[in-house]
C-alpha cells in the first residue's frame, strides 16, 4: 500500500496512514526515516513507526492543517488506504498532542483498561504471533504477483500514455469527419432529445444556404425546430416518409431545398449581373418556380421585345418546365424575331438563366467584333 | 511489560502491513487494483493525465455515437477525410480588400456495396459584404465499376461539379441496386429451375424458361437509370427469346406488344406484382 518515491528530495517525508479502527476512533500509522535515514531510503521495513490514535474529528483538525489538503480530503472514501503527505513542522508535535489528549480521556473513562491490558497482553502477543506468521506466508506467496501487478501497472501508464495519443488523433479524426459530412448535403449533431440535421445546398458547384431540422427521435419521429422556408412543402414530405423512412425524407427535402436555393440563386444572378438586359426588376413568387421578365438580347437596344415567363412546375428542378417567349416589339412579328423567339425558348429549357443572358452578352461582343 | 509491550505494537504494526501487502494482489486483474488507484491519485494530482484521459475517452464516445447515427440516417458511412488550405496572394486582390483561399478536400468511404474516393477544390472569395464558395474541381472515384449507370453518372456530376447531387443519386441508386437484387433473389427462390441469372449483384437481367415448351424464354432486363437532374428511375423491359417458328405462328403479334403491354401492367401493378403474374402466367402456360 505504501508508495514511495525514495530520493532525497522526499527525505523529511512522512508517510500517513489512517484508519477508522471505530466509530469514533482512527489509527494514524506514521512512517518516518529515522537512523537509517543514512543508509538511503526505500525499503519501508527500514523505516521508523508510530502508531497514534486520535478522534476522527480532532484528525480532520490535523489534515485542513496540513500542507497537502488536496491529497487528504479524499481521506474519507480512503479510509483505510494510506496516505503519504509531507509533515509540515509542527503536525508530528500536535498528533502527539492529540493522542495524549485521546488516553487521557480514555483513562477517566475507563481506569480498568490498564490492568486487564497487563494480564491478556502475553496472550494476545502469541495470537498476533500466530496471524502474523500466516500473513507473512500469504504476503509471499502473493509477492510474484504483485510484482506482476506492479509491472503490469507501469506498463499499463506507457500504454495509457500512447493510448491517450491515439484517443486524441482519433478525436480529430472524427471531428474532421463529422465536419466532411457537409459535403454529402447532410450533417447534423446530437442534440439532447434526438438530432440536428443540417441540410446544405449548392447549384452548379456554388455552395449557398444551409437549412437545419431539428428532430426529435421518439415513436413517431417529430421535427420539433426547423429553419426550411414556409413554402417548401415540408409537412407533405415529412406525413409522406418520415415516419416510414428517414434517409428518403431527408433526401427529399434535401431535393426539393437545393431545387429552391439553384432557382433563387438563377433568377439572383440574372437580377445583378444583368440588370441592363432586363426592363425593371425581376418578378418572382417565393417558391421562385414563377419568373416573369421582359428583356433584350442587345444591351445597347433601346426597347425590350421579348417578355418570358418560365414556370417550374415540379418543385425538385432547376430549368424550367413551361417556357413562354412572348414578342412585344412593335414592328410586325417578323421571320427573324420569330426565329430568336423559338430559339430562346428552347435556350431557356435547357440552360440556366445566367448562362444564357452569359450567351446573348458574349453573342453581342461577337457581332461587335464582327462589325469593327 | 515496556518489552511486551512494544511487541504488541510491533505485531500489530507488522500485521497491519502485511494484511495491505496481503489485500493488494486480491485484485490485481481489475482495473481499479490498489497500487494504479493509488498511482492514479497521484497522477491525477501531478501531471493531470489522467482525468483528461477519461474524458477524452468521454468525448471520443459522444463523437462515435454522433458518427454512427449520421452514417444511419444518410446511408453513407465517410472514413477518411483531409483538407489542405492555401492563400491565394494576389496584389491587385488584395488593394480591393478580397482574400481569396483555396481548400483542397479529400474524403472516402461508402454508400452500402459501393465505395467512393472523392477529390475537389473549393474557391472561398471573401470581400468586404459576402463570402462565396464554388467547387472548382471535382474527381470522384467509384467501385465497383461493374454498374454502368452509375459511371455515366459519375462523370455528369464531375462536370457539374455537384457534390451534393452525386450523394443523394448515388444513395438513390445503391437503394434501387438493393431493391432490384432482392427482388431477383425472391422470384429465384421461388421458381428456382426456371429462373436463371448471373449472380454478380450488378446484373440488371433475369431470365425465365418455360417447363414445358424448350427454348422459350422470357427476359426481364431492370436498369437503374440516372438522368442529368439526378434523378434515379428504374426502367423494366421485357424481351423474349421465342423460336423462329413459334414466332411465324403469332398472328396477333402477341410477341411484338408483349414489351408494351409489360409496362402497362407495370403503371398498373408496381414491379413485384408484375414480375409475378408475368411469371406465373408464362409459367403455367401448358400450350
Amino acid at each position: 500500500m505504501f508508495l514511495y518515491g525514495g530520493s532525497a528530495k522526499n527525505a523529511g517525508t512522512y508517510w500517513l496512514s489512517f484508519r477508522d479502527e471505530e466509530a469514533r476512533k482512527s489509527r494514524i500509522d506514521i512512517y518516518f526515516p529515522g537512523q537509517l535515514h543514512r543508509r538511503g531510503l526505500g525499503n519501508l521495513k527500514r523505516w521508523n513507526q508510530r502508531i497514534l490514535y486520535a478522534k476522527t474529528a480532532s484528525l480532520k483538525e490535523l489534515t485542513t492543517s496540513s500542507e497537502e489538503v488536496t491529497l487528504l480530503s479524499s481521506l474519507k472514501p480512503l479510509a483505510s488506504c494510506a496516505v503519504p503527505f509531507l509533515l509540515s513542522s509542527g503536525v508530528l508535535a500536535h498528533l502527539e498532542r492529540l493522542e495524549t489528549q485521546m488516553n487521557r480521556s480514555q483513562k477517566q473513562l475507563e481506569p480498568q483498561t490498564a490492568q486487564a491490558e497487563g494480564s491478556t497482553l502475553s496472550t494476545r502477543i502469541r495470537k498476533l504471533r500466530l496471524i502474523r506468521d500466516k500473513l507473512r506466508a500469504e504476503v509471499k506467496q502473493r509477492q510474484a504477483r504483485v510484482e506482476v501487478s506492479a509491472d503490469s501497472a507501469k506498463h499499463d501508464q506507457t500504454l495509457k500514455t500512447s493510448e491517450r495519443e491515439d484517443l486524441e488523433t482519433k478525436r480529430e479524426n472524427m471531428k474532421a469527419i463529422l465536419q466532411a459530412y457537409r459535403f454529402t448535403g447532410l450533417s447534423g449533431k446530437l442534440t439532447s432529445r434526438g438530432v440536428c440535421i443540417c441540410i446544405s445546398t449548392s447549384f452548379e458547384g456554388n455552395l449557398l444556404d444551409s437549412y437545419f431540422v431539428d428532430l426529435v427521435i421518439q415513436k413517431p419521429l417529430r421535427i420539433h425546430h426547423h429553419s426550411v422556408p414556409v413554402f417548401i412543402p415540408l409537412e407533405d414530405i415529412a406525413a409522406k416518409y418520415l415516419q416510414t423512412d428517414i434517409q428518403h425524407f431527408l433526401f427529399s427535402l434535401c431535393e426539393y431545398l437545393n431545387a429552391y436555393a439553384g432557382r433563387k440563386f438563377q433568377a439572383d444572378r440574372l437580377q445583378n449581373d444583368f440588370a441592363c438586359f432586363l426592363a425593371g426588376p425581376l418578378q418572382k413568387n417565393s417558391l421562385c418556380n414563377l419568373l416573369s421578365f421582359t428583356y433584350k438580347v442587345e444591351p445597347t437596344g433601346q426597347t425590350f421585345p421579348f417578355c418570358a415567363r418560365l414556370l417550374y412546375k415540379d418543385l425538385t428542378v432547376t430549368l424550367p418546365t413551361d417556357v413562354t417567349i412572348t414578342y412585344q416589339g412593335t414592328d410586325a412579328l417578323s421571320t427573324s424575331w420569330e426565329e430568336q423567339r423559338v430559339s430562346h425558348e428552347n435556350l431557356f429549357r435547357t440552360k440556366s438563366l445566367h448562362n444564357v443572358f452569359t450567351s446573348f452578352a458574349s453573342g453581342e461582343q461577337l457581332e461587335m467584333s464582327l462589325l469593327f | 511489560m515496556a518489552v511486551e509491550l512494544s511487541e504488541l505494537l510491533d505485531l500489530e504494526a507488522e500485521i497491519a502491513t502485511l494484511r495491505r501487502a496481503c489485500e493488494e494482489p486480491t485484485a490485481p486483474l481489475k482495473e481499479t487494483s490498489g497500487t494504479r488507484k493509488l498511482l492514479k491519485n497521484i497522477y491525477q494530482s501531478e501531471s493531470e493525465g489522467w482525468e483528461p484521459s477519461k474524458d477524452l475517452r468521454r468525448q471520443v464516445g459522444h463523437l462515435e455515437s454522433e458518427l454512427a447515427l449520421l452514417s444511419t440516417l444518410v446511408g453513407i458511412n465517410i472514413k477518411k477525410y483531409s483538407k489542405k488550405t492555401e492563400d491565394i496572394p494576389s496584389t491587385e486582390m488584395t488593394q480591393r480588400n478580397i482574400r481569396q483561399v483555396l481548400q483542397r478536400h479529400r474524403l472516402s468511404g461508402s454508400c452500402r456495396m459501393v465505395t467512393f474516393q472523392l477529390e475537389f477544390q473549393i474557391l472561398e472569395i471573401q470581400n468586404e459584404k459576402t463570402l462565396s464558395s464554388v467547387i472548382t474541381d471535382l474527381n470522384i472515384i467509384v467501385e465497383p465499376t461493374e454498374y454502368s449507370e452509375l459511371s455515366e453518372f459519375v462523370s455528369r456530376a464531375e462536370e457539374r461539379r455537384d457534390l451534393f447531387m452525386f450523394f443523394r443519386s448515388l444513395h438513390l441508386f445503391v437503394k434501387w441496386c438493393e431493391f432490384r437484387k432482392r427482388t431477383f433473389k425472391h422470384f429465384k427462390d421461388k421458381y428456382d429451375d426456371n429462373i436463371h441469372m448471373p449472380t454478380r449483384p450488378e446484373s440488371c437481367y433475369m431470365g425465365i424458361q418455360s417447363p414445358s415448351q424448350p427454348g422459350f424464354e422470357l427476359i426481364i432486363i431492370w436498369r437503374i437509370q440516372m438522368d442529368d437532374k439526378g434523378k434515379v428511375l428504374p426502367t423494366l423491359d421485357l424481351l423474349n427469346k421465342f423460336p423462329k417458328q413459334a414466332l411465324k405462328l403469332d398472328r396477333k403479334a402477341v410477341t411484338a406488344s408483349a414489351p408494351h403491354s409489360f409496362r402497362t401492367l407495370l403503371g398498373m401493378l408496381g414491379i413485384e406484382a408484375s414480375l409475378e403474374s408475368l411469371i406465373h402466367s408464362f409459367l403455367n402456360t401448358k400450350e
